[in-house]
Formats: C-alpha cells, structure tokens, sequence
C-alpha cells in the first residue's frame, strides 16, 4: 500500500466505477467550499449542511455526466449551489450574511492580506450591507466571483450561465454597488 | 482588479461563515445505503429510469436500422431527459440518479386515454397491465405499460405517435441480432442477443452514445401513426403473438 494521495482525475475516474471509498476523498476535499458555497446562498448554517450533503450524494449518482479530464470543482459546486438555491426559494427571506467579530476570528488565522486595509469596519458594514440588499442575480455572482473567490469561467459554471451573462451581470452588480456606497458615504 | 473587487475580497475572508461540518463520513453513509432502499417498490424513480433506459436501448439499436429511422427519432428529442448507465435490465439495482428522468406519472387506462393525443392501444394478449404510466414528451404524449410485479416486472409494453427529424446514427454492437418482421402489413423488428450501442440526447440536447444490456428481448414496430414497442423475455414468436392482440 502507498500512501501517495491519488491525483483527482484518477479519484473521479474510480468513483465513476462505483468506488465509494474515492468519492469520501473528494467530498472530504471540496466539503469546505462547498458548504460556503451553500451557504453564501442559503444564509443559514442547517440548510446549507443539508444542501451540501444532498449536493454530493446527487453529484455521485450524476458522474456519469461528468466529462473525464474536466475539473471537479466548479462541477460539483453546481450541483450544490442548485440544492442551496431550490432551499432558499421554499424557504423565503434569507438572512444576511454577516462580518466575523474579532472574538469569532480564529487564533490561526493567516496575517493579514495588503488589501485589509482597504476598509474601516464601517466601511466594510456599508458595503455588506449594500450585498445584502443586492437582488438576488447580483448577490449571487457577487458571492461567487470575489466571496468564493472563483474565475469568471468556475462563475459560469457554478450559476449556470453563459460567460458572457457573468461578465455582463458582474459589472452591473459591482455598478450598483458603487452606487450605493457611494450615496451611503455621503448620507 | 479594482479597489471595489479586491473590497470584497477582503470582505469575503472576514465573513461570518458557520465552521464546515464533516460532511465525507455522512455522505459515505448515505451511498453504503443507497442499493438496499432502491427497490423498485419503495422508488418509483428507479422503475422510471428502467424502464426509460429499457426504451431507449431499443430505439438507438433502430438507429441502425435506415427503415424506421425517422420513426423513432423524434422521441430522442425528448426535453430534460438524461439518461443514466444501466447495468442490467430490469431487476439491478439502479446507482444513478434518478431525479431528471422519468417516464410520467402513474395514471389508470381512462386517463391516459384522455390525456394522449392519439387512440390508446393495449396489448390484450399480455391480460391487464399492473401499472400504467403517461409522461409529455414526445409531442402528442407517451403511454407505458408494465407487467409483473415491480421487482421483477414480466413485459414493457410503450406507444408513441412518431414524427419525421433528423440526426447521426449510431451503430449497433455485433452481437446484437436485429430481424426485420411484418405486423399486420407494416415495418418491425425484433431485437435479441448482445448489448446494444444506443445513442440518445440529454437534457443540454447533446449527442450521447453508451453500451447497455438488455435483459429481455424487443419488438418494435408501426401501427397507424403510433410507434409500439414491447420488451419482455420472449422469443420472437410470442413476440409476434402478443403485437397481433394489440386492440
């Protein structure tokens, strides 16, 4: 036996042939983005778990559409983002997403990045709050794009549209926030 | 990337995220599971996509076959379709999923008379179906019979009105045998023997092909403007047997 981790190619190609053990590895790989995913939807820890488990048990019973060599990843999140979103329109208001407090900041979290200190907590608030009252199109590819931090192609992918519908609903969404910051700013 | 996007960047890594929960062990849990519960009592689904995918094998192996290519190839542009790999046929359990393919909704003979956009014909050879299924697509509507019990159900019996569209052909494995046969004066043919290469469109109205074996044999053949099609474990001439009962 080695214990070389197996490339994800290979681990998607045993879990195609029924290995359930190859499939539990790549759960366990994408299991965090995919429960942000979901929740970044849903807005509610409980839903979300449950979006992203039944994600991955329907993307399991799905490989067989998956194409051989394509990435996982955003293939996946599709699926999960799908359940989260069938969640949330039965589910009606969703709450907003909110900013860690210094107290829920985990003790091994990395320095900060350059861009920290772009925004006072004031500044962030407004801006979260401006997501939050995006509609829901906007908030979505918003959350993909910068919140999960996927390419404009992943976007596509996750949401299910054409990359051209991304881009084109990206700079509006990023357009109707500089609106409101800006109106806020000056309140 | 502008101040605004790398904002929310930043913003995106100070969010209020719940922690993940080990979600690997209860998925696992959830597959481990899964073959036992896929009866075809306790999901209905499963009978669906058995008997779809049954369906299917049949008509891609027609393609291969010029006479009745028009016959059949509408009913391949079925919408929201997708068709999964199917080990055998009917009794084995199904690991697919299940959700985007269905045959319709179980209705009683009255129902699916009232419903299909063409004279219903039953086979009355093979007695009273023990369960009837009606679904949409292809336009002008599909109804199916089945017979037996749902875990080891003894005959498919489907009718479709059939119309003219055109695409690829695909081929059909060597083993598989391909008779044609005369019904009342019109095209048919028998199908037996080894797995058949079948081709369908899935949802994205993409050209798929995939191997599946068919556990019993099929007939399918012409009748006014419907398309009939039967899959049991008979020969041929019980075959033909129960075509002529259709009424």
């Amino acid at each position: 036996m080695e214990g070389r981790p197996l490339p994800e190619s290979e681990l998607v190609e045993r879990a195609k042939r029924g290995d359930q053990g190859a499939y539990g590895q790549l759960v366990q790989a994408y299991q965090g983005i995919a429960f942000r995913t979901a929740y970044l939807v849903v807005g509610d820890a409980a839903e979300a778990e449950d979006a992203a488990q039944e994600g991955f048990v329907k993307a399991y019973y799905a490989l067989r559409r998956f194409r051989s060599g394509a990435p996982f990843r955003p293939w996946v999140l599709q699926i999960v983002a799908n359940e989260a979103r069938n969640r949330r329109r039965s589910a009606g208001r969703r709450a907003g997403l909110a900013v860690r407090t210094a107290a829920q900041t985990p003790s091994g979290e990395a320095a900060p990045s350059p861009e920290a200190s772009l925004l006072s907590s004031e500044q962030q608030r407004v801006l979260l709050d401006a997501v939050n009252n995006l509609r829901e199109e906007d908030r979505l590819v918003i959350s993909c794009r910068y919140f999960l931090e996927l390419s404009e192609a992943e976007t596509a992918e996750v949401l299910g549209w054409r990359l051209g519908t991304v881009k084109s609903r990206l700079s509006r969404a990023l357009e109707r926030l500089r609106t409101e910051i800006g109106e806020e700013a000056y309140v | 990337m502008s101040d605004l996007e790398l904002a929310l960047v930043h913003l995106g890594r100070q969010l209020d995220v719940p922690a993940t929960p080990e979600l690997a062990p209860r998925v696992r849990a959830r597959l481990a599971d899964a073959p036992a519960r896929r009866s075809w009592v306790s999901r209905p689904r499963g009978l669906a996509v058995a008997l779809a995918a049954a369906l299917i094998v049949a008509v891609g192996a027609l393609l291969a076959v010029p006479g009745t290519r028009a016959a059949i190839l509408e009913f391949f542009h079925l919408r929201g379709v997708t068709i999964q790999r199917v080990d055998e046929l009917p009794t084995v359990p199904l690991q697919r999923d299940f959700n985007e393919l269905f045959l319709g909704e179980k209705v009683s003979l009255d129902e699916a008379r009232q419903r299909a956009d063409f004279d219903v014909v039953v086979p009355e050879g093979l007695g009273d179906p023990d369960a009837i299924y009606f679904q949409d697509n292809p336009p002008g509507g599909m109804v199916s019979f089945v017979y037996g019990t749902p875990q080891r159900p003894r005959a498919l019996f489907t009718e479709f009105r059939a119309t003219v569209k055109d695409v690829a052909v695909k081929k059909v494995a060597a083993g598989t045998h391909v008779a044609p046969v005369e019904i009342d004066g019109r095209q048919g043919y028998f199908l037996s023997g080894e797995p058949h290469e079948f081709a369908y469109f899935d949802r994205n109205g993409e050209f798929r092909q995939e191997i599946v074996r068919l556990a019993g044999n099929t007939l399918l053949w012409e009748r006014g403007p419907l398309t009939l099609r039967l899959e049991a474990d008979i020969n041929r001439e019980e075959a033909l047997e129960i075509a002529h009962s259709v009424r």
